[in-house]
This record gives C-alpha cells, structure tokens and sequence, in this order.
C-alpha cells in the first residue's frame, strides 16, 4: 500500500460535527440463564467520546478485539449500548436504556443518510437475491423510487462503483471478493448517504484489489461529500486515508488528533509502539523501539487504572490504580495517558 | 410490479438475453441430473393426476354394492376385484388416494406452517420466546407419538380432518428446530445488519432474507414429513382410529389384510393399497434426498 504523507490535509477545527458520540460502552453477556454458567460481562467498549466533522473521514485503529467494529455498530444503533448517547446532526438517534430514543417514523429516515460497508464480501450479499434487488433494496424501503426507476438508481449507483450494469441480474455467488464489495458500497450508496461506516472494508481482499476498493472511496468521498467512519488495524491504509484519527486500546480510546499531528508526535505510548511496528516502506530505516512484550489483557476483566499499563514500557505506580481521562494536549490532539511522550 | 422488482421477475427478463444461473435455477438443474428423484417426481406427478382425476377414471360409483360379487377376484368387469361387500377394489383405490395425499399434503401444510412460524420467532426475537417455544418443542418430542396419536383419535373421534390436526400438531417440531437454528446463524451474518442499517423492520427482514434462505432445509424436511404423514393415517387407519368407512383410504383398505382368510386368499384386496403406500413413500423419499442434494449449497458450484 503505498503511502503519501503529503495527502494527510492539514487540520483545520471542524465547523460542525455531524457525529458526536458521548461516553459509549458496550458489555456483552456470556453465559447466564436459567442453570446456565455463571454470569460474566466482556466490556468491548468503554467510555468512548468523539465527534466526526462533517465531510471528514476519521480512523479508527487498533488491535483485534479492542473494539472497534463494535463501536462502529453502537453509532448506527445497529447494537444497543450498555451506558452513552449519540448524536447525529442534532438528532438523539442512540440512548443507552431508552430502547429506541426515536420512534421508528423518525428513525427511518435517518437511516438513509447512514450506511455502513462490512469486512466480509461474501457474507454480506444474501445469495439467494440478484445485485438489482440487493443495491435497489434501501430505495424502494425508503420510497425514493420504485419498479424500473429503482432500477435505474441502482444502475447507476453500480457504475459510480465501477461495475458493469449487466450486472443487475446475476447473483453474489457469480463475482469475486472485490466486485462483491463494489456491489456493498453500491447498495450502501443508494440511498445517497451523508455517513457511512467502513469496517475493515479491505481487510478480506486480495492486496492488489485493496489499493482499487481503497482508491474507489477515496473518490466517491471526493464526488459525494461523505462523512467517514473508517475502521481498520492498517495504519498504512489509515494514515492514506483519514483526516483524524482514534487509538483505541482494548475498548479504551487512548489517543485522537489529526492524522498528521499524531503520526508525526504521538503521544500515547501504546501509538508510539503502533507506529514503530509498521513497516517502514524505506529500506535500512531502523524501527525506533523493540516491538511491544506481552498479550492484549483479556476483555473479561479488564486491568484497573490505565488499561495500557500491563505493557508499557513507562508505566507507574500511578497508572495501576488511576484511569487517565481523554484530555486536551493542544490543537486538539487529544491523549489518555498519565505521562504522555510529549511533556518528558 | 408495485412492491417493486423481485428476483424472479428480473430473472425471467433476463432469461430472453443471456442465460442467469440463479440459485433456484442451479439446483432445478442438479436435480434433473438425478435419476432416482426424477423417477420419484415422475410417478408422483402421474398417482396425483390419476387420484384427482378419480371421477372420470373410475368403473364404478365408490360406495355401489353389488350384492352377488363379494371378494370377487380380479375380472373384466372388476378389474382389481372387489372387497368384502362388493364393492369394486379399483374405483375405491382411486377414491382413497385422494384421503391418503390429500391427508398427507395438508398434514405437511400445517406442520411447517407452525413450525416456520414458532421457529422464526424463537430464533430471531430470542430471549423469553425461545426458551418458552423450545421448552414446548422438548415437551411434544418427549410424547410418545403413537399413544398419544390413538388417544387423541379416540377423543375427537376418526376423520380425515381430525387426523391432519393430529399429525399436524404433533410433528411441527422438527421444521421448527431446523427454522430457528437456521435463523440464528443467518441473523449473525452481515447481510442482515446491512438489511437493518437499510432501516428494514424485523418483519421485512424476516419474510425477505430469513425465510428465502431457509427454503431449502424446510423443503426437504417437509418432502420427507409427507412420506411420515402418509405412513402415519394409514396406519390410523389400519387401526380403525383414522378414515372411517364407507369413505375409503388406502389405511383402511389395507384392514381387510386383518381377516386372515383375506390376507390368504383374497390378495387383490391389500396388496394394491399396501404397494402403493409403499410406492407413494418410497417416491417421496427419493425427491426428498434428490431436493436436498440439489439444494445443498457445497456442491451448488459443482455443476455447471
């Protein structure tokens, strides 16, 4: 993947965001019921906070299993929160305990302006319906066309994605990774969306077929306006294609800011690790720090204090009993830590 | 087309340009291939046109007694015989294969109608509905079928009505199960959040992602729960709890093979109505493994 520093643009202070989210988390229950095991909760996100600009693409990186999908999932309300809110426009669309803040009149036509694109191609086509069905599925539930004229839209929508209209009447099982995640992006953009949810939508590729999806959504995002949730565990991919940026660490966001300000000074210990285990790209360029020691804590019972400190290099006393708070380091650079890289 | 262009219409379309291997069209074509399905389809399609077409293709009225021609082996006149009290063994098989399929079919109707119905509901809501619709699933299977089959026979009394109720009721649970496990796993794929990101109601999901996709497994469980549910009113029957006479059924024609001088010398009297249970069912079985070959996705890409 190749990587141009010079395309990660400046960071200007947002005029409006279109996304807020406030204090997310999310607990999933294993085990339980009636004689079952006994209860125990995996905390896959907590306590996170951020707000997507409007027309920005923010990225969300981290290991496996630190969250991220399912935080991408919270935002759309396709999975309900245990504690947090969010926003979208001005809009209450998610509240943790209130099972649906907005009635389902109000919420649908929300829905339209919000999509999301899965990792897996092949499981997110039904195999049994043609792609005119699958792309023309959102515009006729949202009435914006019907009969042949949603047809057309879905056509059309296919072609801004790359693929031949002939395509309309064949079935998922008759096209590769990358058509089927054209076909994906297509049915997302239907509905002419103002955000869409891209998670690790080329993680399942093929690396040649990675840079054509990648430079795909680049260009709509440029024709479209689209606001971007983009998650994926390539910092490469990321640093290409984001305008900010979110750590996360086992269901902590331990680190935001532009994309240019944290990959030229990251602050948190855990980004710096991140970074310097990329590779480099330029021959004989050394890695600063030897790779992180150790495993990711398990989710079940996640370490007190900073959730970080069973592996850092720096931690004290300190970080084993206190959380750090997500504050201010200037600019808008936002950090987790109780000694950020920066102040020593 | 107001609810919009559904795959089949557009499949039908494309059809005239170029050939489109849908699904559906996949495994119609594997199941063509094979023999012993095809056979099965074959002589089924011809016993249904034959039962339905009783009227014109039989000699004689279903109940006409001819007073002087009891257990009449088979001639011109009776070309199967007759039974004990004259009446012609041929026209009554014709008569009685409308009980028995018709039983049969509407046997299946009912059972998967319950069974899809309660199984997508526990598989997709979950929670307190799953485990009351699965404890009530345990509860049917731990009955033993045969007892509870007469008595329930015994109570309401014997007709074909009663005996599809019963079979119904009883043997939903299989198609259940397979729905809600089915159900499960599609729910976790993610075509059904894309679905839902779409905005579409647990309802619209349900009728045009679930249940498409679990018509395969209902078809099959469904092909072979007819070849039961046959089996079972016959053998009703047989036991005088099901069809009861004069209205004839091939089970209750094969209670004549009670009488042991029937069953020694007056063969035409059982063995046409026991060979074509035997056959019915053999031929149900046979389409049902052909259809679930034919519609198993892991050899769907071997063909073509």
């Amino acid at each position: 993947m190749p990587v141009n520093p010079a395309s990660a643009q400046p960071y200007a202070p947002p005029s409006r965001h279109l996304i807020k989210a406030a204090h997310l988390s999310k607990s999933f229950q294993h085990g339980g019921g009636f004689l079952g095991r006994k209860k125990r909760f995996l905390k896959a996100v907590s306590d996170v906070s951020f707000e997507i600009p409007q027309g920005s693409a923010f990225g969300l990186v981290g290991e496996s299993g630190c969250g991220k999908s399912t935080t991408g999932r919270l935002i759309l309300g396709l999975i309900e929160p245990t504690e947090g809110t969010v926003y979208f426009e001005d809009n209450l669309i998610v509240e943790a305990h209130a099972r649906k803040p907005l009635p389902q009149r109000e919420m649908l036509p929300l829905r339209r302006h919000m999509q999301i694109v899965f990792q897996d191609p092949f499981a997110s086509l039904d195999p049994l319906m043609n792609v005119g069905s699958i792309v023309s599925e959102g515009v006729r539930k949202h009435k914006l066309a019907s009969g042949s004229a949603a047809l057309d839209i879905a056509a059309e929508t296919l072609k801004l994605c790359g693929m031949e209209s002939d395509c309309l009447r064949r079935y998922p099982h008759e096209f590769s990774g990358g058509q089927r995640q054209r076909i994906c992006i297509a049915r997302a953009l239907a509905l002419k969306p103002k955000f869409l949810v891209a998670d690790e939508p080329i993680a399942a590729l093929d690396v040649s077929i990675q840079a054509q999806i990648l430079n795909l959504l680049v260009d709509l995002q440029e024709q479209l306006q689209l606001t971007y949730l983009f998650i994926s565990h390539d910092l490469g991919v990321i640093r290409r294609f984001s305008t900010l940026i979110g750590v996360m660490y086992l269901g902590t966001l331990v680190e935001t800011g532009s994309t240019a300000a944290v990959y030229r000074t990251p602050l948190h210990p855990y980004t710096r690790s991140l970074l310097s285990a990329a590779p480099s790209g330029m021959p004989g360029q050394g890695r600063i720090k030897p790779p992180l020691q150790g495993e990711v804590p398990s989710a079940f019972n996640p370490p007190a204090g900073c959730a970080f400190h069973t592996r850092c290099p720096i931690a004290l006393d300190i970080c084993k009993a206190v959380k750090p708070e997500l504050t201010d380091a200037g600019d808008g650079h936002c950090v987790a830590c109780h000694y950020p890289l920066g102040s020593r | 087309m107001t609810q919009g262009i559904s795959g089949a219409s557009i499949t039908r379309k494309a059809r005239a340009s170029r050939e489109v291997y849908s699904p559906g069209r996949i495994a119609w074509r594997k199941l063509r291939s094979n023999k012993l399905a095809m056979f099965g389809m074959i002589f089924l399609t011809l016993l249904i046109i034959a039962v339905l077409l009783a009227p014109v293709l039989a000699t004689h009225d279903r109940d006409a007694i001819e007073m002087f021609s009891m257990d009449k082996p088979p001639t011109e006149k009776f070309i199967l015989g007759t039974d004990s009290i004259g009446r012609d063994v041929y026209s009554r098989l014709l008569y009685g294969g409308q009980i028995s399929l018709g039983v049969g079919l509407a046997a299946v109707l009912l059972q998967v109608t319950i069974g899809v119905t309660l199984g997508a509901i526990a598989g997709y809501i979950g929670g307190a509905a799953d485990a009351i619709i699965m404890r009530l699933v345990d509860m049917i299977l731990c009955f033993p079928f045969y007892v509870i089959a007469i008595s329930m026979a015994a109570v309401f009394g014997g007709s074909a009505l009663n005996i599809i109720i019963i079979i119904g009721v009883l043997s939903w649970t299989g198609v259940c199960r397979i729905v809600r496990a089915q159900v499960l796993s599609l729910r976790s794929r993610e075509f059904t959040e894309a679905a839902r990101a779409l905005g579409l109601t647990p309802l619209e999901i349900i009728r045009s992602h679930m249940l498409p996709n679990c018509v395969s497994p209902i078809v099959v469980n469904a092909t072979l729960g007819m070849a039961s549910a046959i089996l079972t009113e016959a053998g009703l029957s047989f036991l005088g709890m099901g069809v009861t006479p004069p209205q004839p059924s091939w089970g209750n024609m094969l209670s004549a093979a009670q009488n042991i001088t029937a069953l020694q010398h007056y063969w035409w009297q059982w063995l046409p109505p026991g060979l074509l249970v035997f056959m019915t069912v053999l031929c149900v079985n046979f389409l049902g493994d052909g259809m679930r070959d034919a519609l198993d996705p892991r050899t769907r890409q071997a063909k073509e």
